[in-house]
């Protein structure tokens, strides 16, 4: 009963157009449910006062109001599906485009939290239940008490003594619908994981279908698969079968009770025929008796129908609610100082950063501790160590991706959380790893970040990234279309387009955060290269797994478990650095023979 | 209209069904007798109603008794009839999908590099649930539908003709009304799910790229975009929600025109004499149902049009022939020394783009060999045709100086072993993916090798060692961890060839050191092909062969190609250390050539 409080609590929140709908629907359900009913009122008119009088013109006269009743019910159901179908769209349009205004101002902490996953999901499939609940409830959970109440008010005026045999068919009615309907749910719900189960074989088998096929296990992978598909076919058999109880026991439940009703009432219509007593069951009563008892099993079955419904919707809005509710965990300061464009001078000032749990508390392991650097302007400097040191955590401080736990970043001196969003925006350009790109052309990728970039702007930029040979040997070139979320371009190539737009932006600090991990060793160098000549003077901030990437910087950051371990050039790092050795010896081989080579390439 | 097109579809998703004869049989016979007990209520209950308003009582309780008996019976007729048709469509959609799956191991990598994944998702789980719900709710209402109407017709006809054809007026009326608006809803479905695909996948990409988003300060651009997709949705959302809310009023109405009717018709005749008030009692209940058939029968066939859609994307794959299959007169291979020839190998994913060109190299039983050159230059091409996932265009190559397209397909593919660059596993527990090796494997071999592939002792500490079950967030196996389980069924296959395709290039350095230890233990005596970038993989090989733009460049070791004058391996060795001023032109066309040789799916295709 809950969903329908949660259904009047979002009913009071929607705009007053909606209720104003909301209202007219209500209105239109009565009148909806008053001309259902008319149809069998005619029809016992017909029987007793036209046929049985012998009256012609009554006869026609009951023909033409049943046309006319039945032609204002299509008329007022459709209205009022019309308006639910306004409303139900209504709702999931606002909450749809509402969530994900909210979405935007969330940081990259809350949107960990909550999962990207599980946002998409509170987007399409929750927005898709609410309507539907709702669609539901507005057009037929409402008309259920006036059903009811029409057809026992009904049955009690013309026909009092059978009021006991609905109220049995009502009663029996209920134990059935209730043996089976909440049954059904957790059923289907089985059903639908083990369907789950059996399509994650499918998918494994497409996305590892090399394995499979390298070990030749396709015996094997069937027989698991059948298996799976046999606990399907036996868990979509279970509620189909009890789903398959239902016709056929209400229908005998109806005709039973019409049995009885013709037993009970029969000597009591035929006396009253014979002895023209007035207060007798007429025949025509008696037939329309019969359709009462079918309007009398409806509002049962609506509510049945509707309220697992409205219990998915309340859960669903709470988790819309939820995200309504977030508050932001990097907000932007109401008098931001504005200095001017930045030239780049970062400083880690005792920096502990710890991610934050659920309930917005820093976890007790921070991934950085009390971490101090300084980065001068327009120097190029590259952060190394092993997987979880903090190397991603502590570039993402920069542009405010995260906020400090501890101590403080400063950009020319002025703490990150002084400057406005616009400001960091402008001069900080982050190309991830996970590197994204959107659906629309190349050009609007690479000039993302400034809409107004011309085409020798966004050339350019692709030249720097090492982008342009592939996407000029495109049909359209940079007109050529990047379809959604970048999925016909290699991991390569959109790391090549995320940098691309990176520089696109001009920004006095670059972050690289392993940005060039899927292109050949060749290339990367091609890229920094071209990068050394367009970021000269301006500061660039370098996430690197490979030590080759890292040795051309300007200064080297070496983390080992978010603190750092050192800091230096190359040559220093090698001399003095047991970790950079061990990173060194692994990736390049024997460090003798590498030594030589190295000399002749340092400045 | 679809079935039309498709002539073979609709018969062969019936075929899952006769194919069940006595089960089908069975119900309907159950169908046949209970829809005939049903239609005779309403004809008793008229005469019921006359007896009674001709003031005699004397039979009422016998009527009611009867009434009553054959409720029942229908009831328990029908009960018995539902119960198979809901075993008949399950176990034809299970035969389907068992068929599906089956086809699909026989595919061969062509298939799949073709299809994408999102589509062949979709045949396996949209188009089979489309043919799930034909099965299982579209011929249960053919038949029980079907049944109902003729004997209710029978019934019908044998009280009265012209009344009959009063009731049966409307089905015709009403069905095409039904069916143009069940057209519309489709119509309407198809458009608000495109747009809401579009939505979706819109809202999909910018929440996944929401740091990018905010990081380039496009959050309003974005937010426009999705309220005005999200308003467009809602306007064919709202027509499809308020068309199908639509079908149970017009169902309504065509109940309520038909009992009109017969009032008019019937009741004028009664009044005359023609017929009896039970007759015209008879004739409102049968009205009653009537229309409601032709609603149900409506449905039927917006129903039947999907599946056939639904089921020919399905037969589709079924009807596919593998273009890599056993040769007919393929000889088994039970174990090979490991001699591979490649004699002058011509090769493309696509008849219009060639990616190998005439390939020659001979490797001997044992050696290491170390594949190298630029993304694109065919390394992975290479490995792909020794273990035949793709076939030769021209030339040759041999196992064992034995052509590989004579050797039977299981057996050749159980003589390779492969480690991939990124670790597959299966959503089971380790044991069985480690199993996955080798059929008939023992667990004491799987934890040998588990323990060779340095994974015993992670496995071990794992909640449930061995019976570990790996699915999605549970056990969080680092991207290493992967690798070693993927290399302990490497060991398991007990492969004559082995193949290590980057085996190594994600992840850290001292998870890096383990797994190139457990490599090396894997390794020792077996002829192996290593791809890798970071040429120190592959320093120690017995040959290295490097490739660029598909034609092989060098073969030798890495002492002997380091001292080549003008080397293109020395070039690649020295570009790992080196900023590349020194090595523009020529060789930057080449990697852009040679970039979009891999079979990724390419802009604007």
């Amino acid at each position: 009963m809950s969903g329908i409080v949660a259904f009047f609590r979002v009913l009071s929140h929607a705009p007053a157009s909606q209720k104003r709908n909301f209202l007219l629907a209500q209105i239109g359900i009565v009148i909806m449910v008053t001309t259902q009913l008319m149809i069998p009122q005619l029809v016992q008119s017909l029987i007793d006062d036209g046929i049985l009088a012998s009256d012609t013109d009554q006869v026609i006269s009951v023909a033409f109001q049943m046309i006319l009743w039945a032609l204002l019910n299509l008329i007022v159901a459709g209205g009022v599906a019309f308006l639910a179908a306004a409303t139900a769209t209504n709702l999931a349009h606002a909450i749809r485009s509402g969530l994900y205004d909210k979405i935007t101002t969330l940081s990259h902490g809350n949107v960990d939290r909550l999962s990207t996953s599980d946002l998409l999901v509170r987007l399409t499939s929750d927005v898709n239940i609410m309507k539907t609940a709702w669609m539901q409830t507005m057009y037929m959970l409402f008309q259920a008490p006036w059903l009811l109440i029409g057809a026992v008010a009904l049955v009690a005026i013309q026909t009092p003594s059978l009021l006991w045999i609905m109220a049995v068919v009502m009663a029996v009615t209920i134990v059935v619908v209730l043996a089976i309907a909440p049954t059904l749910g957790p059923l289907y719900a089985i059903a639908q994981r083990k369907l789950d189960a059996l399509n994650t074989v499918f998918y494994e088998n497409i996305a590892g279908i090399r394995v499979v096929k390298s070990f030749n296990r396709d015996a094997l992978e069937l027989e698991r698969f059948s298996d799976r598909n046999h606990d399907v076919y036996d868990a979509q058999l279970r509620p189909a079968i009890r789903t398959a109880l239902f016709q056929p026991v209400l229908f005998a439940l109806l005709y039973t009770a019409v049995g009885v009703a013709v037993i009970v009432a029969g000597p009591g219509v035929a006396d009253g025929v014979v002895t023209g007593d007035p207060d007798a069951i007429k025949p025509g009563e008696l037939s329309t008796f019969f359709n009462y008892l079918i309007t009398s099993m409806m509002p049962i079955m609506i509510v049945t129908f509707v309220l697992p419904e409205l219990g998915k919707f309340e859960a669903s809005v709470k988790r819309a609610v939820e995200v309504f509710h977030t508050e932001p965990d990097v907000v932007e300061p109401e008098n931001p100082v504005e200095p001017g464009q930045l030239s780049g001078h970062i400083e880690f000032r005792n920096v502990t950063m710890a991610y934050l749990d659920e309930d917005g508390q820093p976890l007790p392991r921070p991934v950085l501790r009390d971490v101090n650097v300084t980065v001068e302007a327009g120097e190029t400097v590259a952060i190394l160590g092993q997987t979880g040191s903090g190397k991603t955590t502590l570039v993402s401080l920069v542009p405010r991706f995260y906020d400090v736990t501890d101590g403080a970043v400063l950009i020319d001196g002025h703490d990150v959380r002084t400057l406005s969003f616009e400001r960091l925006r402008l001069d900080v350009s982050v190309a991830e790893q996970q590197a994204v790109a959107f659906a629309g052309t190349f050009s609007h990728n690479i000039g993302y970040g400034v809409p107004d970039a011309t085409a020798v702007e966004v050339a350019n930029a692709a030249r720097i990234a090492d982008a342009d040979g592939f996407i000029e040997a495109q049909l359209e070139g940079y007109d050529t279309n990047v379809a959604e979320a970048g999925k016909n371009l290699s991991g390569g190539q959109r790391q090549r387009v995320s940098l691309a737009r990176a520089v696109a932006s001009k920004p006095q600090i670059l972050i690289l955060d392993d940005t060039t991990s899927a292109v050949d060793v060749a290339t990367e160098a091609r890229i920094r290269d071209a990068l050394d000549v367009e970021m000269a003077g301006r500061t660039v901030l370098l996430v690197a797994q490979r030590i080759t990437t890292a040795m051309r910087a300007d200064k080297i950051i070496l983390l080992d478990d978010g603190t750092v371990s050192d800091v230096g050039s190359h040559h220093d790092l090698l001399e003095r650095s047991a970790l950079y050795r061990e990173i060194a010896e692994s990736q390049l081989g024997s460090l003798d023979e590498i030594g030589d080579l190295l000399d002749p390439v340092q400045p | 209209m679809s079935a039309e097109r498709q002539p073979g579809t609709f018969p062969r998703l019936l075929g899952y069904v006769v194919r069940q004869r006595l089960r089908l049989g069975f119900a309907i016979t159950f169908l046949v007798l209970g829809a005939l007990v049903q239609s005779l209520q309403p004809f008793l209950f008229g005469t019921a109603v006359d007896e009674l308003a001709g003031g005699d009582a004397g039979n009422a309780t016998l009527y009611g008794a009867v009434i009553m008996g054959l409720a029942i019976t229908s009831g328990l007729l029908n009960f018995v009839a539902f119960r198979q048709l809901a075993i008949l469509a399950q176990k034809a959609v299970e035969r389907l999908r068992n068929e599906l799956f089956a086809k699909m191991q026989t595919l061969s990598l062509t298939f799949y590099d073709g299809e994408s994944e999102g589509d062949l998702n979709a045949r396996i789980t949209s188009d089979t649930e489309t043919v799930n719900q034909f099965f299982s709710t579209a011929i249960a209402r053919i038949i029980s539908s079907g049944m109902t109407v003729i004997s209710m017709l029978v019934l019908m006809l044998v009280l009265d003709v012209t009344m009959t054809f009063v009731v049966v007026l409307i089905v015709p009326m009403s069905m095409g009304v039904f069916i143009i608006l069940g057209r519309r809803i489709q119509a309407d479905l198809r458009s608000y799910q495109e747009l809401v695909g579009e939505l979706n996948g819109y809202v999909e990409e910018v929440v996944e790229g929401q740091r990018t988003v905010q990081a380039y300060g496009r959050s309003a651009e974005t937010a426009a975009q999705v309220r005005e997709l999200s308003e467009r949705a809602r306007e064919a959302d709202r027509s499809a929600q308020f068309r199908s809310y639509l079908m149970q009023p017009v169902n309504t109405l065509a109940n309520n025109l038909d009992v009109a009717l017969v009032a008019l018709i019937g009741g004028s005749r009664a009044v005359s004499g023609a017929i009896t008030v039970g007759d015209v009692v008879s004739f409102v209940g049968y009205a009653q149902q009537f229309g409601g058939q032709a609603n149900q029968l409506s449905q039927v066939v917006t129903q039947t049009l999907s599946a056939v859609a639904g089921g020919r994307r399905v037969f589709e794959i079924l009807d596919l022939d593998p273009d890599i299959k056993n040769s007919p007169d393929a000889q088994p291979m039970a174990d090979a020394d490991g001699k591979v020839d490649f004699d002058h190998v011509d090769f493309g994913y696509t008849p219009a783009k060639q990616v190998l060109f005439d390939n020659d190299f001979h490797v001997q039983p044992g050696e290491f060999i170390g594949l190298v050159g630029p993304t694109g230059a065919g390394k992975s091409t290479i490995i792909n045709l020794l273990t035949r996932f793709y076939d030769v265009d021209r030339g040759e190559i041999e196992l064992d100086d034995r052509n590989i397209i004579s050797v039977d397909l299981d057996d050749l593919r159980r003589r390779c072993g492969v480690v991939l660059q990124t670790p597959f596993l299966f959503s089971e527990s380790i044991m069985y993916n480690i199993a996955y090796g080798r059929e008939g494997a023992t667990e004491e071999e799987c934890i040998e090798a588990a323990k060779a592939a340095e994974a015993h002792t992670f496995i071990e500490k794992l909640p449930n060692g061995y019976d570990t079950v790996l699915t999605g967030g549970a056990v969080a196996l680092s991207q290493g961890q992967r690798q070693l389980l993927t290399i302990a069924r490497a060991i398991v296959s007990e492969p004559d060839v082995l193949v290590l395709d980057e085996a190594t290039s994600s992840v850290d350095t001292r998870t890096e050191r383990r797994i190139q230890r457990a490599l090396d233990r894997l390794m020792e005596g077996r002829t192996s092909f290593v791809i890798a970038h970071r040429l120190a993989t592959v320093r120690n090989a017995d040959k290295i062969i490097v490739l660029e733009r598909g034609r092989i460049r060098e073969i030798g070791s890495h002492d002997e190609l380091m001292a080549l004058d003008d080397g293109f391996y020395a070039e690649l060795y020295l570009q790992q250390f080196t900023s590349s001023n020194g090595t523009n032109g020529a060789d930057e066309d080449a990697v852009h050539a040679t970039t979009e040789a891999e079979p990724e799916p390419t802009a604007g295709a």
